[in-house]
């Protein structure tokens, strides 16, 4: 009796065990950054705060240079694509001014082009993805002969009210022909910018890229 | 594999102790639902983020780790939380901030102690039923055959049972019917502190903790009486409270050395008792927007990143996977809603559909949806049906103040 109690407790003990391999990925809430990569993006963020474009590019081109590893998990993953996100809109936010070394021989109108093929790139993996679409609009729309495809991607993304960006309203704002158009565009960007005067009322004609953008608040 | 061994062991001595007599091991009465899809359906729900199913001490995602950081905050040790090289200078840190999630009930003993009829309802319609404790099971999308099946599966978690719990059913099975006495059951709640925990809606609104009694487990996880009668299986009521570790071996609930005729008294008081009708708890009355400038910082500290970011995170900065309201978690899609700042605030989230809509699109009735999830949650609490998901998932409304202010927020363009 004693054994076939034995066995059935052995049954059970397994039975007991959890199915769920013991180590987990963290909460998500409080892990801090704690490898190369993000301490990079960390660092950039921080850059972002005071708008130094100049040092944003600096830190994050080692993302336009080096590849994810094989074995990259997702978190790490995201965290390239953010970082790839931050540089291009450094690059088009500084008019072009700051660029990773391997495109500093090209024009300005190369080195904006370098950011909208970046942001395309993103693209590829989640083509909704509203934050990325605002910052390609907003790429775009430096770009003369490529005015009409941003507006036919910053249109869309207003009328879902998926703009994510200050920048995008301005954007927009001096894209629409109407000027109904463009004050509901400037309203938006007044609300959103962190420095609305020179985020909406001088979007693009900022010599030195002064307009704001602001990182994670 | 040591971790396999040591459960092996619990599990072992917790069996050989159960019975003074020779251990006898028998099967539980048929199951009605689907147990390998059961066991399916308990993973892809997650209900392992809360529960733990079995072992000494809790093995779930959420409530272990959380356990785990506040033993190592008291000197245990670090290498029991779940996390790959955990930093050891954050953890009284993490200590101090976790509020939530830190105790839960386990799945052990449920089916051989409950209705597995009232398992199956509530799981498909879950309510307060721990008035001290902050966390609700939330509604999960499952159907009725699910909830069948799962209930059948947590059935082989409690499925052997051993001679003495069967001489302790068929003794005292309906007894307290026939010989319990409830006047003698109330002066014996009264007598052992039973309030000190549990309240008993409609004979007591909310336990009475006793002077210098700090069991916040016990005070916590104490569920409302009022619910006994169609919760317990009605044999196991007595031996449920003459022993309850019998039953459970990680209850909160004190062995409390009643007499058999004790036992049937306080099961007449706690079956028998008159209640009073219960009136639904009131939706508070909305608040006006405010009428001064609410930014972006204001609305984050309060709420978002006060609340909502536990599960809509961002999984890169987090290291994380975002949380369930981001990636997808309890049998819900991936929504990829992050609330962490200003920016992925206005992306939105996925619907149904997998099409990105922004989350102040107006809901039905004009509410903008994310707000219309706040008050949502505080219908949920009234026990009705939300056109949307109420939000927080399994934790208390917001508060009237906290929803104005989002509100306003929301009334004033969303400014930065």
């Amino acid at each position: 009796m004693r054994s076939t109690g034995a066995l059935c407790g052995l049954a059970v003990a397994f039975a007991l065990l959890p199915w769920h391999s013991p180590v987990v990925e963290a909460c998500g809430f409080a892990m801090p950054p704690q490898n190369y990569e993000r301490e990079l993006v960390a660092s950039a963020d921080q850059a972002a705060q005071e708008l130094d474009y100049s040092y944003i590019v600096d830190t994050l081109q080692y993302f336009s240079r080096n590849d994810p590893e094989p074995d990259a998990k997702p978190a790490d993953l995201a965290v390239r694509r953010r970082a790839e996100r931050m540089l291009a809109r450094a690059v088009v936010d500084s008019g072009g001014k700051f660029v990773p070394r391997a495109v500093e021989d090209a024009s300005t109108h190369e080195r904006i082009g370098w950011a909208v093929a970046r942001l395309q790139r993103l693209l590829e993996s989640d083509p909704e993805d509203p934050q990325v679409l605002t910052d390609l609009g907003v790429a775009l729309s430096k770009l003369p002969e490529r005015e009409e495809h941003a507006r036919a991607i910053l249109e869309p993304l207003a009328g879902r009210d998926l703009i994510t960006t200050a920048q995008g309203w301005a954007a927009l704002a001096r894209l629409r022909r109407d000027g109904a158009g463009k004050q509901a565009a400037t309203r938006r960007c007044l609300l959103m910018a962190r420095s609305p005067a020179a985020t909406c009322n001088l979007p693009f004609r900022s010599a030195g890229g002064v307009a704001a953008w602001g990182g994670r608040s | 594999l040591s971790e396999r061994l040591v459960a092996l062991l619990v599990a072992l001595i917790a069996l050989s102790a159960c019975s003074e007599e020779p251990l006898t091991l028998e099967r539980s009465p048929a199951l009605l639902g689907n147990v390998a899809h059961g066991r399916e359906l308990v993973i892809r729900f997650e209900c392992a983020r809360c529960h733990a199913q079995g072992a000494a001490k809790s093995t779930s995602r959420c409530v272990g780790c959380h356990q785990a950081i506040g033993a190592a905050a008291k000197g245990g040790s670090i290498d029991e939380v779940p996390i790959v090289d955990p930093p050891r200078d954050k953890i009284a840190l993490w200590d101090e901030r976790i509020v939530h999630f830190r105790e839960l009930p386990s799945f052990i003993g449920a089916t051989r102690l409950l209705r597995r009829e009232w398992l199956r309802d509530f799981l498909l319609d879950p309510h307060d039923l721990r008035p001290r404790l902050d966390e609700t099971m939330p509604a999960l999308p499952m159907t009725a055959e699910e909830a069948d099946d799962v209930v059948a599966y947590l059935g082989t978690l409690d499925d052997v049972v051993s001679r003495r719990d069967a001489f302790f059913r068929d003794e005292h099975a309906g007894d307290y019917e026939r010989d319990g006495d409830l006047g003698r059951g109330a002066r014996l709640f009264a007598e052992h502190g039973c309030a000190s925990c549990h309240a008993m809606s409609g004979v007591l609104a909310q336990p009475r903790p006793a002077a210098g009694v700090a069991d916040t487990r016990a005070l916590e996880l104490a569920p409302d009486l009022r619910f006994t009668r169609e919760r317990f299986q009605p044999e196991r009521l007595v031996p449920w409270l003459l022993q309850p570790s019998f039953y459970k071996h990680d209850s909160a609930m004190p062995d409390n050395r009643l007499t058999e005729q004790e036992g049937r008294d306080l099961a007449a008081f706690i079956m028998k008792a008159p209640l009073a009708a219960q009136p639904a708890p009131e939706r508070p009355l909305r608040l006006p927007p405010l009428d001064r400038p609410v930014g972006w910082d204001e609305v984050s500290a309060e709420v978002f990143g006060k609340v909502c970011i536990h599960c809509h995170s961002d999984p890169d900065a987090e290291m994380g996977d975002g949380g369930p309201g981001f990636a997808g978690g309890f049998g819900m899609p991936m929504r990829k809603l992050d609330l962490t700042d200003y920016e992925s605030t206005f992306a939105g989230y996925l619907d149904d559909d997998g099409k990105r809509r922004s989350v102040f699109e107006p809901s039905h009735d004009g509410t903008p949806r994310l707000v219309a999830a706040l008050w949502a949650r505080w219908e949920e609490q009234q026990g009705k049906k939300a056109a949307v998901r109420g939000m927080p998932l399994g934790l208390p409304a917001l508060s009237v103040e906290q929803i104005q202010l989002v509100e306003s927020w929301v009334a004033q363009g969303r400014p930065r």
